[in-house]
């Protein structure tokens, strides 16, 4: 009989030792695949318990900012939703976008914080705590742009064009990322769009504006002077089979080249455009960002001369109707607003940015490296565009965004759009003070009509508040 | 035994009790720092009754059972401590209730131990096994017809006299015991050597063999028709290992072992609440949000544990169902990592040893039996549960052993362990004698 009971033992222990043997299997060698399992309620726990930093204006003004309740859980609050386009949405379910995304590391903390110091707080307990990141964006003049827009559809875009930081981003409509999880499918399906950023990801025919770039290619090749003069008697063009046409200067048949681009005569940049060429015309847009993603920290599209098709298949009437601002060019007011900026820098398109500097965990701020100022278009032909575009203003059609006190140089745009009844979009780009640019501004307003009209009051309206000029 | 050995054990049982004592009184500590941030030495109350009593229980043995292992109570004090911590964080309202039990348990084990006719090598229990049977039996079968389930769902098991809830099963486990012990340690010479030859095999003495086979059926039977699969288990495991023991005869295991995995498949077939528990143990994966929750779950909780734990009252083991009854184990790992889970199973291994070793010594054959079936039976049902939780054997409802919140179960634990205490002592008493 001891024998048999001293075998019992040996089995009963043996069984102790396979359970012991499985507790190591599960909570040593299968753990990290186990703890990574989408469900594991313990990592939304975990999440809640990140105490990520706050994103901040230029002034320190907090953007958006965690909450923590007395359980330690934390909550996003965006206490400005309306820059929802730029800081983005921070959402269990949904995830996160644009600062929130890109800068998802710092703000949880996750670089930045010293090795031992993460497994010395993980050990405790100790909530993980993220990292302030600060915006190039004015929460004020962030507000003032986004009461000019008003309720219209478009955007609006302010930035240094001597540093490329943004200053002030609208995409109208807007969300509340504060409400997102209620609202996302609302949001998703909604027909205006709302999730779309107007600013960076909005493709748009960019009308009259274009004439910037097609001006700028003509006097940078030497094929054309400021001085030379154009003649439009009939207000049409024909090109091969087509017409075009031009009601933009009535009473006036014949103006040198920065009159004609003040009055926005279609005839006379058909008619450089034909003398450009394809390939010049596309070399000075690809000098100014064209055809290549802008290397913003949120998600930017390419803008591009030709939608369809190649260059080499561009046809006369293709080229005359690219080069007024039609054709197939589809743009983002972002790449507009960098045209503008170039020709404020002396030619130079400045590395756009958003973030102004980001914190350490001794609570330094570090400005990130940035790219070098890119030239498009040499100083000199930059100052001749410069003096076409404040000529716009003091005697063309952007004259509704000229101020007291301060010189305005602009560009409206009127681009027709392809749907049958449709107003066309308005556009305006410009900078101010024109001798010595602070800001560049562009204003979209999708199907707002006439550029001059809709889009250049807009842009006098934030104007006047960032220079403080009272009209009224 | 000299006198003076006879104290150094004490002693070190003394010592080892103040240890477990001194664990939670730190567990209770910890928890409250946790959930206050400060120690809050009201809340430190549960940890200063275990004390009490077990050192209460620790004088008395050692003013009339000197003899007995001194190892016994105080490794079921560190594991009840450790229970009261765990249901103290998962199930505060079961609080009070089981420090009741607790006391109340070492209360039934001082009484196993100690009581007069206990002293006279147990022959009580030997002599009037088939009432035993027969009380355990009637009391099972009265939960058949009125069985109730204090929390108004699920198997019930349960026979309720006003507040008051006890599982009929829970007893039946210390009867079935007793009565096994008492059979076989008369029969056994017939049922190791008997049998009639049929060709190649022999085929055991059946009319000694029948008793044992009707009670127990009929015990098993009862059992699958409350779907307490868990016990059924543990009866049908600790039946074999007795009968082994008695006899040596393997033939008898392999059979019943024959006859499980039977019972098993026809009961995979016909029975959902099986089907189940043998899916979700074999691959629970694809549905680890429906029917394999709970085991999903558990081991989430494993892993969440790591090594060192996430420390008591900083894990998140309630996202496990019913955790402070099935799932204590898990909870362990999960807040007191695999340090925490490999001391509970070092903490059983040690304690199953001792009761064998209580079997080897006891120079009784009834004695010898009825440890080597107590052992066996509290050996199996922490195997079973520790098991379950890890996904290394099916999923049955039987606690862990001292650590999961029920009275029954504790109570009769502690039954179980007095009764190793009486029979670890005998034989140094009957060295004494001699």
């Amino acid at each position: 009989m001891r024998g048999n009971i001293r075998r019992l033992v040996a089995i009963l222990l043996a069984g102790f030792l396979l359970v012991g043997l499985t507790t190591g299997y599960w909570q040593v060698v299968r753990a990290p695949e186990l703890l990574a399992r989408a469900d594991n309620p313990r990592l939304v726990i975990a999440e809640q318990r990140v105490q990520r930093g706050r994103i901040l204006d230029r002034h320190g003004v907090a953007l958006a900012y965690d909450q923590v309740d007395e359980n330690g859980l934390t909550q996003r609050i965006y206490s400005y939703p309306e820059l929802v386009h730029v800081t983005g949405f921070y959402s269990l379910r949904y995830g996160v976008s644009n600062i929130e995304a890109a800068y998802d590391d710092v703000l949880r903390g996750l670089s930045g914080r010293p090795a031992l110091q993460a497994v010395v707080d993980d050990l405790l307990h100790r909530p993980q705590v993220g990292f302030d990141v600060m915006l190039t964006i004015d929460a004020a003049w962030q507000a003032t742009a986004d009461d000019a827009l008003g309720e219209r559809r478009g955007a609006v875009l302010v930035l240094d064009p001597n540093t490329g930081a943004i200053l002030a981003l609208v995409s109208h409509p807007a969300y509340d990322p504060n409400r997102l999880d209620e609202t996302w499918e609302t949001l998703r399906d909604a027909p205006d769009t709302p999730l779309l950023n107007r600013a960076t990801q909005g493709l748009y025919p960019p009308g009259s504006a274009f004439k910037t770039v097609t001006l700028a290619a003509a006097l940078e090749s030497g094929l054309a002077s400021p001085e030379e003069v154009f003649t439009d008697a009939t207000g049409t063009l024909q090109v091969g089979d087509f017409t075009i046409h031009c009601r933009n200067h009535p009473g006036l048949t014949s103006f040198d080249l920065l009159h004609a681009y003040a009055y926005s005569c279609n005839v006379t940049f058909a008619e450089l455009g034909l003398r450009l060429g394809a390939q010049r015309l596309a070399t000075t847009a690809r000098r100014f960002g064209f055809e290549e993603a802008p290397p913003l920290e949120i998600p930017a599209e390419t803008s591009h001369l030709v939608l369809t098709s190649s260059l080499d298949e561009l046809d006369e009437q293709k080229l005359a109707t690219t080069a007024f601002g039609q054709g197939e060019l589809a743009v983002t007011p972002l790449q507009m607003a960098l045209v503008a900026a170039a020709v404020a820098n002396g030619g130079q398109v400045p590395p756009v940015h958003l973030v102004q500097a980001i914190r350490d965990a001794s609570g330094q701020w570090h400005e990130p490296t940035r790219a070098a100022a890119r030239a498009a278009i040499s100083p000199a032909t930059a100052e001749k565009v410069r003096r076409a575009m404040i000529l716009s203003v003091e005697e063309g059609r952007a004259a509704q965004a000229a101020l007291l006190g301060v010189t305005v140089a602009g560009k409206t745009g009127t681009a027709q759009v392809g749907e049958e009844g449709a107003l066309p979009h308005a556009w305006f780009i410009g900078f101010a003070p024109a001798e010595a640019p602070q800001v560049a501004i562009v204003v979209l307003v999708e199907n707002g009509g006439d550029g001059g009209r809709v889009a250049a009051p807009v842009a006098r309206e934030i104007l006047e508040h960032i220079f403080g000029i009272n009209n009224q | 035994m000299s006198n003076v050995k006879r104290e150094t054990r004490n002693v070190t049982g003394l010592t080892l009790l103040d240890l477990a004592i001194l664990f939670t009184g730190a567990g209770f500590v910890s928890l409250s720092l946790v959930e206050r941030g400060r120690v809050d030495w009201v809340e430190l109350w549960p940890a200063s009754v275990l004390g009490v009593a077990s050192l209460a229980a620790w004088l008395v043995l050692r003013r009339w059972l000197p003899l007995g292992d001194p190892l016994l109570l105080p490794i079921a004090a560190l594991l009840c401590g450790l229970g009261l911590v765990l249901i103290a964080r998962l199930a505060p309202n079961f609080l009070v209730r089981q420090v009741l039990w607790v006391v109340l348990g070492l209360g039934a084990m001082l009484g196993t131990a100690l009581l007069p006719p206990a002293a006279h090598n147990l022959r009580w229990l030997r002599r009037y096994r088939y009432t035993w049977l027969t009380l355990g039996l009637l009391l099972l079968s009265l939960t058949l017809l009125f069985g109730v389930n204090p929390s108004g769902y699920g198997a019930r098991l349960w026979l309720g006299l006003s507040r008051l809830y006890f599982q009929p099963s829970e007893l039946l486990k210390v009867v079935m015991v007793v009565f096994l012990a008492s059979y076989l340690a008369e029969k056994r010479e017939l049922l190791a050597v008997g049998g009639t030859r049929l060709g190649p095999w022999r085929v055991p003495p059946l009319p000694h063999l029948g008793p044992l086979l009707l009670m127990w059926g009929f015990s098993v039977v009862l059992l699958g028709w409350q779907r307490d699969l868990g016990a059924a288990l543990l009866f049908f495991g600790t039946f074999l290992a007795m009968l082994y023991a008695a006899t040596g005869r393997e033939v008898y295991v392999w059979v019943g072992a024959g006859l499980f995995l039977i019972s098993a498949i026809a009961g995979y077939q016909l029975f959902d609440h099986v089907r189940l528990r043998v899916d979700a143990w074999w691959n629970p994966w694809p549905e680890a949000s429906g029917r394999a929750f709970q085991i999903v779950q558990s081991l989430l909780a494993f892993a969440a544990g790591g090594v060192l734990g996430q420390g008591l009252g900083q894990g998140y083991p309630v996202f496990i169902p019913v955790v402070h009854s099935d799932f204590a184990f898990a909870a362990i790992g999960e807040e007191l990592g695999l340090l925490g889970t490999l001391a509970v199973v070092i903490l059983f291994a040690v304690l199953v040893y001792r009761g064998f070793r209580a079997a080897l010594a006891a120079g009784d054959t009834f004695a010898t039996l009825l440890a080597t079936g107590l052992s066996t039976m509290l050996g199996l049902q922490a195997l079973v549960i520790m098991g379950g939780t890890l996904k290394l054997v099916p999923l049955t409802g039987v606690t862990l052993p001292f650590v999961s919140y029920g009275g029954s179960s504790l109570l009769i634990s502690f039954v179980m362990l007095g009764l190793l205490l009486r029979i670890s002592a005998m034989s140094g008493e009957a060295g004494h004698a001699r």
